[in-house]
């Protein structure tokens, strides 16, 4: 070993010494395993399951928990009274919460001629009710039920019609758009005029609960109500009624962020998407209507059970990243945020402190997403207004697990609506706020835009 | 040169010689692997979804003919058939609930087939009314109309005591009807694994950067694996786990043609099916890269089909009268869903290369 070998070895154990005695520093959130989309709580299943793993590090209490709340999100409601699962109807979009949430993840729309399977349509009047809220439809309500039991009438019947319309990209390629026109026909009684009409698809409910963790100080955070930063982009949150403390709270969930919790989110789709009452909303959806079971058996779901479907949902995981280190998907990933994408799809942010369920506590999420409603343009407004969302505004939906959509669900339609087939077709229709990202994902050369949508297929 | 350096440039040759000869020894593995990975994909395409999809929608069809056939003259000797064919259909779908992936799930075909419970009261009110009944009524009708069940409702009666004699000839045109809604859904979901139909079987054997649905190959393989663990501890937990715990009949799933520890039976066949395969199955590559692990899961579905033969009443009853037995049962299934979901998913994600 020469002189200057030994000189090495010398500075090797200097260095060793030095660390050793170092005090241990903040890991840097860089530092992290990028493919752990929801921190600890992220599962390395990337099949048909990938939305329907279990936190992990449950007790055994909470397993269970979670498993029977799983056993009835998949559980098929028939009409009250029956002996097992009665409480379906009497108008009802979907007989299940797992028929629409297909394997936790996303809906599709229809084709024409086809019955709704795993969207609905919102309705209104013009006008807002006491809470600020959409002013329900006389007849109606704020939901349209396309279903009825064995000898109710429905409301109405859906039908749809999609025109096409052709968007150029640069390098002289172009992509077919398709936008939905909703009509109802059928009316159960008639309608009242202007009623506003809002279809959307369900929404896939892997990760919420993590979203329900994050603290609303940081969510805040991302807003920019009056652009004050001048970036063309004004994130805000929306407030709505939160009908167990009677106050106004943050929205957090639904495509408009119309709903505060997860409980909310779920009673209200137990009680409008299935007819089914619990104590959270123990009156029928039909209560003012002649389609009115009239059964005093309400709450048709007692309250256990309710609870573990809340919490089920509450503790599904996150997928993990896939090709994470691809040559071409970091590319994307780049291009990600310089076309301003990752300025409300926000990559990164932390759970709360949660001192009663520790492993979701604490977090470092990749949701992409910044929970705020923002103007998407006149081309994706449903023209009707919900508490602080205009018809134009919608809330930021994340992006994680996206990748396996087709995986999970067997299609690629994205959007509140399914309009869009592809990733591509989703980024096409943004407008608004999100204009100019949109217009420079357009002018990107095509092997940019290849590793654009390879990194969010990576998600 | 001094002695030192002689000696480590030896021992780094010697290590990198030992290296490259262990290297051609894993990658002339690794060849054989990839093959027979390829094969087992191919064979389980092929020989166990298409087939078993396929003898489903032709029994389905007989099943169907006799339905038609009792609607013109009911006899008691069709009405016997009719129940042995819908057993036999049973047993088909039973078996192919080992691989609830794929367009039976992403295609909401599951739920209009296999849907329960059922809206007994509705069924009842269908055939006490006069509504007129045809393909577009019965297609309007919700999904818990429609399946498996409402056919075995009619074809059994709801105390399993119903004679030729006893059906009206409402229930016939019904039972006609429903069977034939019946037959579509097999024969769409046959369709959609087909080559010459929707051909989600190109799908499942091309895993690749090319395949949206499968980038790589180990996702295909955890599939079939997170299936076959997915039907066990619904098997266990849920279909005889829900009634067996809360003592409750009124919870099993085919109660009306007591088939409920057959169908239970048929989806452990399927598993155990799907895992040998007929020509390639996973067993083979187990048997290639772990053998003890192989012949521990092989035991174990043993294990648990034998578990069915000591309960010798309906389900309905067992869950009261042979709990010892169920519990053995539910617990012989559980054994083999967590070797499936512990052992061989870590391996099947440690040997097959996420490429």
């Amino acid at each position: 070993m020469s002189l200057k070998n030994t000189g090495f070895a010398g500075f090797l154990i200097l260095a060793f010494c030095c660390s050793a005695c170092h005090k241990a520093r903040e890991w840097d959130d860089t530092q992290w395993d990028n493919r752990l989309s929801g921190g600890s709580q992220t599962v390395f299943n990337s099949g048909i399951g990938a939305f329907s793993s279990p936190f992990n590090g449950m007790s055994p209490w909470l397993e269970a928990n979670h498993e029977l709340g799983d056993m009835h999100f998949e559980a098929t409601f028939v009409p009250a009274p029956a002996q097992k699962f009665g409480g379906l109807g009497p108008v009802y979009n979907s007989n299940s919460c797992f028929n629409c949430h297909v394997n936790d993840g996303r809906g599709k729309p229809i084709n024409p001629g086809e019955t709704l399977k795993s969207m609905l349509i919102r309705l209104s009047v013009p006008g807002e009710n006491e809470h600020g809220g959409p002013l329900a439809a006389p007849g109606f309500g704020g939901q349209l039920q396309d279903k009825a039991v064995f000898g109710i009438p429905a409301e109405a019947h859906v039908n749809v019609v999609w025109h096409e319309t052709e968007v150029a990209l640069s390098d002289g390629q172009s992509q077919m758009l398709r936008y939905p026109e909703w009509t109802l026909s059928e009316y159960y009684t008639n309608p009242p005029a202007n009623m506003l009409l809002s279809a959307r698809i369900a929404p896939p409910v892997h990760g919420l609960g993590l979203l329900e963790l994050v603290d609303e100080s940081t969510l805040l955070s991302f807003a920019d109500e009056n652009d004050l930063d001048g970036d063309g982009i004004s994130g805000r949150p929306n407030y709505v009624f939160h009908d167990k403390s009677g106050q106004m709270m943050m929205g957090r969930f639904g495509w408009k962020a119309e709903a505060p919790t997860l409980e909310q989110q779920i009673a209200g789709a137990y009680n409008d998407d299935m007819g089914v009452t619990t104590s959270y909303y123990p009156n029928e959806s039909s209560a003012s209507q002649l389609q009115n079971d009239k059964l005093k058996d309400d709450p048709e779901v007692p309250d256990s059970v309710f609870h573990a479907v809340v919490f089920y949902v509450q503790s599904l995981a996150v997928p993990a990243r896939r090709n994470s280190t691809n040559e071409q998907v970091l590319r994307g990933e780049q291009l990600f945020a310089q076309t301003g994408c990752a300025k409300c799809h926000i990559p990164t942010m932390r759970t709360g402190t949660q001192v009663v369920f520790k492993s979701a506590s604490n977090q470092l999420i990749h949701p992409y997403t910044d929970m705020l409603l923002h103007d998407m343009g006149p081309a994706l407004s449903d023209n009707r207004p919900s508490y602080k969302a205009e018809g134009s505004e919608w809330r930021t939906p994340p992006l994680w697990g996206i990748g396996l959509t087709e995986t999970v669900n067997g299609h690629t339609n994205f959007l509140h609506d399914g309009r869009a087939r592809n990733l591509l077709e989703a980024i096409l229709w943004h407008g608004g706020e999100a204009q100019n990202s949109r217009d420079a994902v357009v002018k990107l050369s095509s092997s940019d835009r290849a590793a654009l949508l390879a990194f969010l297929n990576s998600l | 040169m001094n002695t030192k350096q002689t000696l480590l440039l030896a021992l780094v040759a010697t290590i990198a010689i030992v290296n490259q000869s262990c290297n051609t020894g894993d990658d002339n593995e690794q060849v054989k692997n990839l093959e027979l990975q390829q094969n087992i994909l191919n064979d389980f395409a092929e020989n166990t979804v298409v087939e078993t999809y396929s003898q489903m929608s032709q029994k389905m069809a007989q099943l169907h003919q006799t339905c038609t056939d009792m609607q013109a003259q009911p006899t008691q000797e069709k009405l016997l058939r009719a129940r042995e064919e819908w057993k036999t259909v049973r047993q088909y779908w039973e078996q192919s609930e080992a691989f609830l992936f794929g367009p039976v799930a992403t295609e909401n075909i599951d739920p209009g087939t296999d849907t329960w419970p059922i809206d007994l009261a509705g069924l009842k009110a269908i055939i006490g009314n006069d509504d007129e009944l045809s393909e577009s009524y019965i297609s309007n009708l919700g999904d818990e109309l429609k399946g498996y069940h409402p056919v075995e409702y009619l074809l059994w009666g709801e105390n399993s005591n119903k004679t030729a004699e006893d059906f009206s000839e409402r229930e016939l045109q019904l039972l006609a009807l429903l069977s034939n809604d019946l037959m579509q859904k097999a024969t769409q979901l046959l369709s959609e694994w087909q080559t010459d139909g929707k051909n989600f079987s190109a799908t499942f054997t091309s895993a690749g950067p090319n395949n949206s649905t499968y980038g790589t190959q180990l996702l295909v393989f955890e599939e079939m694996v997170n299936a076959l663990a997915g039907i066990c501890d619904e098997v266990a937990g849920g279909k005889i786990g829900e009634p067996f715990h809360a003592k409750d009949p009124a919870l099993e799933e085919s109660p009306f043609s007591k088939n409920s520890l057959t169908d239970f039976k048929n989806n452990i066949i399927g598993v155990k099916n799907a895992y040998l395969g007929k020509n390639y199955g996973l067993s083979d590559f187990m048997q290639n890269n772990n053998l003890s692990l192989d012949a521990k899961i092989k035991n174990e579905m043993e294990n648990a089909l034998k578990a069915f033969d000591a309960i010798t009443l309906p389900f309905g009853e067992a869950i009261t009268q042979q709990p010892t037995q169920v519990q053995n049962l539910a617990e012989q299934i559980d054994i083999l869903k967590a070797t499936l979901e512990n052992e061989l998913l870590p391996f099947i994600k440690k040997s097959i290369a996420s490429k």
